[in-house]
């Protein structure tokens, strides 16, 4: 019970500081630009393509390259609201305990009988729900857009919701983790290095698989179990996808730089769901033990 | 009792029903306990080996000068800092027990509370922290914000709130859950006299109601006037503890000034009181600087019979008493004649 009462009460927090409204505030303008922008991208695709285009090819053999364009721009927009979200999560998280812990809050809540593995599931939860709200609410805004403007829907919209979630979730665990052995600014500051870092190491792995260059993909590699936050993306972002019709011409391309080509194997899900309870754990071990 | 008998220091090896002070402790349930409790931050002794006894509805001044160890001892009794070595007890029940908490209100020092709460709702939260039904809280909120004076602010967010009433709403959260024992870390170093007036009121309230008393403070002359038993703590070790009465009222002091007094006289008073020779005191120890045989003397008395005895010894001798002003020591007095012993 306590647990929950903790939960509330850092969901609360998050929605009364404003933290919420402001991330969707900035969102909705996002969005309304967004959709301005399919709606041109559109018309402009409606127009004649121009003849020895792989468009044109394609349209030659009956396969309609229009929804490669669609699928761009969908995961594009997935994408700007997967990272808000993310930096949501890092830096709501940066201070969960190491600021509440600077500011004294902690003395008189640590001081009743409450488990200190209470407080942090609590935080956990509280901020996990927070950011659950906010990615469903802008994931689904954004599909809504594509398909009223572009008619594509993804039938397996939910789960890549939910990877998407999953995604701001172990961010927001491993910055907890953080911000119970460092100071808030600190915890920050190398969690959006370590996320910047990683997101590059994942788009080299993506060059790398479409170039078939072997070492470019180990760094991917490396860099999702340093961080598997960017292989989550990956994962969301293929799920919602269309599929790539140009397989069917034997063309093996990058689908831009949004559409993922190569998905992580499940392993790299179960490595990302253990990464974020050790991380849970961690947090909860060290709080437990520290001197406030 | 002379004063040398009442002065316990927490350093020598004493079973733990001795160090624990007053026969009253011993009779009643103990509300707070420790012994040999220590904490070290690296190589710096916060608090050596500390052993307390607060009994149940008892009213304990903790006191010593900065960076003594107060806070940290307090946050170790809460479970805020794990203590290097020793034990402590809440209500029989290890340190760090949840369970204890229950029955515990703590007012921290340095606190700041989650100040977009509306008053009634941050003591909402904390009553249901301490498992606070539901259906009780909204009468036990509007006892609080009574208790406090802060009944036209309970739906005012605690940012608007000046520093004295967020220390009365801290006040408030630590008795929201009829504590058995409250801890009070500086409670009135934001309040106003009137403030500081009706936390003292407060506190005798809670002793009537049977509540034991931590109070952690700096003011001398409130620890004076509400507390029941202190303890003096330097360099975090006890150099004092007892009754207010064994501290204070026990040792009596009087300076006298007489006028051409026998050596004889003067020796037969020295062999029956000790003389107070402490510098810095109020009086020159002995003088005799006119010329005219006037000295002025303070001597330790064991009770007020002794202020009688000791002007008849003068009269008898033939000298002139010019003043005879029995002094009570102040818990200042002790105070600081505790913590310059240790500095020494």
């Amino acid at each position: 019970m306590n647990t929950l009462r903790i939960a509330k009460l850092t969901f609360r927090e998050a929605v009364r500081r404003k933290a919420l409204y402001g991330a969707l505030a900035l969102t909705i303008v996002f969005l309304a630009l967004y959709g301005w922008g399919i709606d041109v991208a559109m018309r402009e695709l409606a127009e004649d393509v121009g003849p020895g285009t792989i468009a044109r090819r394609a349209a030659e053999v009956g396969i309609d390259t229009t929804i490669l364009a669609v699928g761009q721009l969908f995961v594009a927009g997935l994408f700007a609201v997967s990272n808000i979200a993310s930096l949501l999560a890092i830096f709501m998280a940066a201070g969960m305990i190491a600021q509440e812990v600077d500011q004294g809050t902690l003395y008189a809540i640590v001081s009743k009988p409450v488990a200190r593995w209470q407080v942090v599931v609590g935080k956990w939860l509280g901020g996990a729900a927070m950011l659950a709200v906010y990615v469903a609410i802008t994931a689904l805004a954004t599909a809504a857009i594509v398909y009223w403007r572009a008619g594509y829907l993804s039938d397996k919209l939910a789960q890549g919701i939910l990877l998407l979630i999953a995604k701001a979730a172990l961010l927001y665990s491993v910055t907890m983790l953080a911000s119970a052995v460092m100071p808030a600014i600190t915890a920050g500051i190398v969690m959006f290095i370590l996320y910047s870092v990683t997101n590059v190491t994942g788009l080299l792995e993506q060059v790398g698989a479409a170039a078939e260059i072997e070492s470019m993909v180990r760094i991917g590699i490396y860099g999702s179990l340093v961080l598997p936050a960017d292989a989550l993306w990956k994962m969301a972002a293929h799920t919602v996808q269309p599929p790539n019709p140009l397989l069917a011409l034997g063309i093996r391309t990058m689908m831009g730089p949004f559409m993922v080509l190569f998905p992580p194997s499940i392993w790299m899900g179960i490595y990302a769901t253990g990464y974020m309870a050790a991380a849970l754990g961690a947090a909860i071990w060290r709080f437990g033990r520290r001197d406030l | 009792m002379t004063v040398p008998e009442i002065v316990r220091d927490a350093a020598s090896e004493q079973p733990p029903e001795q160090a624990a002070g007053s026969p009253a402790a011993r009779r009643a349930p103990l509300a707070v306990e420790t012994v040999g409790l220590r904490k070290e931050y690296g190589r710096r002794i916060a608090v050596a080996n500390l052993s307390l006894a607060v009994p149940e509805g008892e009213v304990f001044g903790f006191l010593g000068p900065n960076g003594a160890g107060k806070s940290t001892t307090v946050k170790m009794l809460v479970g805020l800092v794990r203590p290097s070595s020793g034990a402590g007890r809440l209500f029989g029940k290890p340190l760090g027990d949840t369970g204890a908490r229950r029955w515990l209100g703590f007012l921290p020092e340095q606190f700041r509370f989650h100040d977009w709460l509306r008053a009634e709702e941050f003591l909402d939260l904390h009553a249901s922290l301490y498992g606070v039904p539901k259906g009780e809280r909204p009468a036990r909120i509007a006892e609080a914000l009574k208790l406090v004076g802060l009944e036209a602010r309970a739906h005012d967010a605690l940012r608007t709130f000046s520093k004295g009433m967020l220390q009365r709403i801290g006040i408030g959260q630590a008795l929201i859950a009829d504590p058995k024992l409250v801890i009070l870390d500086e409670p009135t170093s934001a309040l106003d006299p009137i403030g500081r007036r009706d936390v003292r009121d407060l506190i005798r309230t809670l002793r009537q109601r049977g509540v034991a008393v931590f109070l952690n403070s700096h003011l001398l002359s409130e620890v004076e006037m509400v507390c029941d038993r202190v303890a003096i703590i330097d360099r975090g070790r006890v150099v004092r503890q007892g009754s207010m009465a064994e501290l204070v009222r026990g040792a009596l002091e009087v300076e006298v000034r007489v006028e051409g007094a026998s050596e004889r006289v003067l020796a037969e008073i020295e062999r029956r009181w000790p003389r107070v020779t402490r510098t810095g005191g109020p009086t020159t120890p002995s003088s005799d600087a006119d010329g005219r045989g006037v000295r002025t003397l303070r001597y330790v008395l064991q009770d007020e019979r002794d202020v009688a005895g000791m002007a008849d010894l003068i009269v008898r001798d033939g000298a002139r008493l010019l003043a005879l002003v029995p002094h009570q020591a102040t818990l200042e007095d002790l105070f600081i004649e505790s913590v310059e012993t240790r500095e020494v």
